[in-house]
């Protein structure tokens, strides 16, 4: 099964638009019935072939005809992450310099895409355990929010945006948590979501 | 009789006192370093404060008002802005927060921005502050060569360049003291002759508005001569070898002609500035800022200081906010709380023209907003602690605007400004010692920040601005959770530290303090927050937007280089000065501030006033080549000052005058916003006009 999904998501990127908003539904169910963890072992690039044929579809385009799919992916998406970056030492590592120099032990961010129905939040604390959702946390439970295109969240998610410095992505937050407690720990997780081996 | 521990916020140095509370009022002020906060009483109990709200009745500006409960104004407010944002969009609402009440207007600004929510904000320090703000990150990450960077007490060599420290920060200047009598060297660019110029071991009595020429032929100097600090440049630069090319240009010869300043001069600051270590900058308005060029100005300067590897050393420039960010510390003015730009940011005025400036955390831009006004698509205004006339270039413009213009304008205030004269509503604002809250030090190497209880009750109605804004949100029917007090607010700030702002005034000094290290830089991962992660003398985000990655010369609109034919009409160049006893267009009305500057002074180099027929006292006028109104003419009395560059005049901003009649208070009559417009060119990255440095004529006023 693994051999013929691997085979499915790596034709999408010579396939044209309009077929991959067709079959991309169905391969994201059953990457889900598959495994996520599991997959991202037998496809550590997946996430990087799946936020590829996002973006040749115009991924905010796609989230806002097709939420579910969307969400879908994004469950997908921290659900891997969450799986294998709990186990990685960079990521571990990461976690573990949270409260170095403050006196909080848990970081909250929300991603919200200003061209899409793209929402989801993050929480992070300094065991490297996680948890995710879709929707927004309220602001009184959010440590700090990046917002911006999907298509650049998107790149975020690869570790392929710049945090910090303006870059294409906003945040609402203080600065001080977003460019260098939460930053280490994001740049350890993209990284293997934008592995490319 | 008692006393408590509080801080003056009527500057921004924020110096520490003691108020002495008498039968629950604050009758004295001890340990105060100036005359603005010797005075807090006087301003408090001041027999015209607005203690109570007022709602228009009559037309606007014609002096009507009825006394009105402070929740009915709140209400009605709400009400129009509710049905104007319904209408219009949010974005319809210009927000603008001054010098005064500074903190509080700046922290009140911030949650309105989410709570209204409310786009376009801006403070009027924008023209001063944002170009320096945006130079430093541009190169650090962070501010540079701001007020608060500068280590004076632990340097060798001082650089005060447009700077009058004994005047702006006369609480910090002691650590320049301190340092230059253990020997220190002095540098001064500027052309008048400040009281440190008078003491410096080098003044470069410089034309006004070639700082980058002279600071781009001093880094060639450094570069050229191998001054440089090899170890910092080669290790933590990004972008030698561009600049180092780039500089070429500014030769000695190029900057004589430029500056007005000899080759000897240049080559001797350079020398000195580059080899006593540690040296520090200072840069202020005089240095570049209110210029058309403003931030490339700075960023010339953050390259000097990077070249001589004096970036976050002991006694030089210091990564002042770092420690902030370390920490997460509620910094409320440097590490400003960036709330999110509502979904319609890219709606924020200027945000097309300026993407960098459209960021969270910064302004609106200004000379859009006052078209806006004009053009209907600003249709609402709060003034929170800002006399926006008085302090804003093209203030006749915007004086039209408020006047004819926009259908709903709220003022907090304290006194009745000719900006509060034109509102609907005037909310009167509690003061400083009548709020908690929590303030940051300004002089380096302090690296704490302390809660500061308020002293006694507000006056009459009077409320805290952040409480107003809560308060109007609310009446909106905004969910401003957890903000519902401001006490919740306070703690909201403080939850990181675990802390509870009560639980924070009890600590010794009613302050939480962070470590301060130096060279930061050393450690952090990145070492910068630039996108190279390195200091960037070769700015790739300025690259990223379009705007030159290395800075240049560039010469003001109109100047005896750029303009030699309207030079020859108009043969002097006007700048701005600070005054000792008054910040901005604040305290005309205190009578012991007042005694101490009665008169709105234009500074004249004696061999000018005799060529123009002025003697010391005279009433003179003053006019600029690119003037709002072509002829309009304003009124000073003349101060001849020995050793001002003569080509120079130089003159007050802000001011106006309490006692002449209202609506207007004298505030066409000596100030200079009067006579600018917001015509371009614009700074590419902040969008500031030229506001100083620029051609003008003098004469006698005729009795």
């Amino acid at each position: 099964m693994a051999e013929n999904l691997k085979e499915k998501i790596k034709k999408m990127a010579k396939m044209p638009s309009k077929e991959i908003k067709s079959v991309l539904p169905g391969v994201l169910g059953e990457v889900e019935k598959f495994g996520i963890e599991k997959m991202l072992g037998e496809m550590p690039d997946l996430y990087v072939r799946l936020i590829a044929a996002l973006t040749k579809i115009d991924a905010a385009k796609f989230g806002t005809e097709a939420p579910d799919s969307l969400n879908k992916f994004l469950s997908l998406f921290w659900d891997g992450l969450i799986a294998v970056g709990s186990k990685n030492k960079e990521v571990i590592d990461a976690c573990g310099k949270i409260p170095e120099g403050v006196k909080i032990t848990q970081l909250s961010i929300n991603f919200e895409a200003t061209d899409s129905p793209l929402q989801a939040h993050f929480i992070v604390n300094d065991k490297a355990s996680f948890s995710y959702g879709l929707g927004l946390l309220h602001f009184k439970d959010q440590d700090f929010k990046i917002y911006g295109p999907t298509e650049s969240l998107m790149k975020l998610f690869l570790g392929e945006a710049t945090l910090g410095a303006w870059s294409e992505l906003d945040y609402e937050g203080h600065i001080g948590p977003f460019g260098l407690k939460m930053s280490p720990i994001l740049r350890a997780l993209f990284a293997i979501s934008g592995s490319k081996n | 009789m008692h006393e408590v521990d509080t801080v003056c916020l009527r500057c921004h140095q924020k110096c520490h006192l003691k108020a002495v509370v008498e039968d629950r009022k604050i009758t004295k002020i001890k340990d105060a370093a100036c005359i603005k906060g010797t005075v807090i009483p006087d301003v408090m109990y001041h027999k015209d404060r607005v203690i109570y709200p007022k709602k228009r009745v009559g037309a606007r500006g014609e002096g009507k008002w009825e006394r009105i409960p402070m929740d009915q104004a709140i209400s009605e407010i709400a009400a129009k802005l509710k049905a104007l944002n319904e209408k219009f969009g949010y974005q319809q609402l210009f927000i603008s927060g001054g010098s005064g009440q500074k903190q509080l207007a700046d922290q009140a600004l911030n949650m309105s921005k989410r709570m209204f929510p409310a786009p376009n904000i801006h403070w009027a320090r924008y023209t001063c502050v944002t170009p320096a703000t945006f130079a430093g990150r541009a190169t650090v990450g962070e501010r540079l060569v701001y007020e608060y960077n500068p280590d004076m007490r632990h340097a060798k060599c001082i650089l005060f360049w447009g700077s009058n420290p004994d005047v702006t920060i006369p609480n910090a200047v002691r650590h320049a003291k301190d340092a230059l009598k253990e020997g220190a060297k002095l540098i001064v660019v500027d052309p008048r002759p400040t009281p440190m110029a008078k003491r410096a071991d080098v003044w470069l009595r410089i034309r006004p508005g070639t700082d980058a020429a002279l600071a781009l032929a001093m880094a060639r100097i450094i570069i050229n001569e191998e001054l440089y600090d090899k170890e910092f440049v080669e290790n933590w630069c990004f972008g030698f070898d561009y600049l180092k090319e780039h500089v070429q240009k500014y030769t000695l010869e190029y900057a004589e002609k430029v500056t007005w300043l000899s080759k000897e001069d240049i080559v001797k600051a350079a020398r000195m500035y580059a080899t006593t270590k540690p040296a520090t900058l200072y840069p202020r308005l005089g240095g570049g800022a209110q210029h058309h060029n403003a931030t490339q100005i700075g960023r010339s300067l953050c390259i000097l200081v990077a070249l001589t590897g004096n970036v976050d050393a002991k006694g030089g420039n210091l990564l002042f906010e770092r420690p902030f960010y370390d920490a997460m510390m509620p910094s409320t003015y440097m590490t400003r709380f960036a709330c999110r730009i509502p979904s319609e940011g890219k709606k924020m005025f200027g945000y097309d023209l300026y993407p960098i400036l459209g960021k969270p955390g910064t302004v609106c831009d200004m000379p859009s907003i006052v078209r806006g006004m004009h053009n209907g698509s600003i249709r609402s205004l709060w003034c929170c602690g800002n006399n926006l006339i008085s302090a804003e270039p093209n203030s006749k413009a915007i004086w039209d605007a408020m006047l004819n213009k926009l259908e709903l304008i709220w003022v907090n205030e304290y006194f009745m400004t000719p900006t509060a004269e034109l509102a609907d509503y005037v909310l009167p604002a509690a003061f400083y010692q009548e709020v908690d809250n929590i303030v940051e030090p300004f002089v380096p190497p302090a690296n704490y920040v302390s809660a500061m209880k308020k002293v006694v009750e507000p006056l009459g109605e009077c409320r805290d601005d952040r409480q107003i804004a809560i308060d109007i949100a609310k009446a909106m029917g905004v969910d401003v959770s957890p903000w519902n007090t401001v006490m919740d607010y306070l703690n909201w700030n403080l939850r990181y530290q675990k802390i509870t702002f009560e639980e924070m005034w009890n600590l010794p000094g009613h302050r939480i303090n962070t470590p301060r290290a130096y060279w930061k830089y050393k450690t952090t991962k990145p070492a910068f927050l630039t996108p190279t992660g390195k200091c960037e003398l070769y700015s790739t985000l300025f690259e990223r937007y379009g705007v030159a990655p290395l800075p240049d010369h560039l010469e003001p609109p109109d100047s005896p280089l750029s303009t030699p034919e309207v030079y020859k009409d108009y043969p002097l160049i006007y700048v701005h000065y600070r005054i000792h006893c008054f910040q901005h267009s604040e305290g005309r009305m205190i009578e012991r501030q007042r005694k101490l500057m009665p008169d709105a002074l234009l500074e004249i180099a004696p061999e000018t006033a005799e060529k123009n027929g002025i003697k010391d006292g005279d009433t003179v006028w003053l006019e600029i080549f690119h003037s709002a109104k072509k002829g309009d003419r304003l009124t000073y009395k003349a101060k001849l000052v020995p050793d001002l560059l003569p080509q120079v005049v130089c003159g007050p901003h802000g001011w106006w005058f309490p006692e002449k009649s209202a609506p207007e208070h004298g505030c066409f009559d000596s100030n200079i916003n009067a006579l600018l417009t917001h015509d371009p060119p614009y700074d590419p990255v902040v969008g500031v006009g030229q506001s100083q440095r620029m051609l003008c004529r003098i004469g006698k006023v005729d009795s």
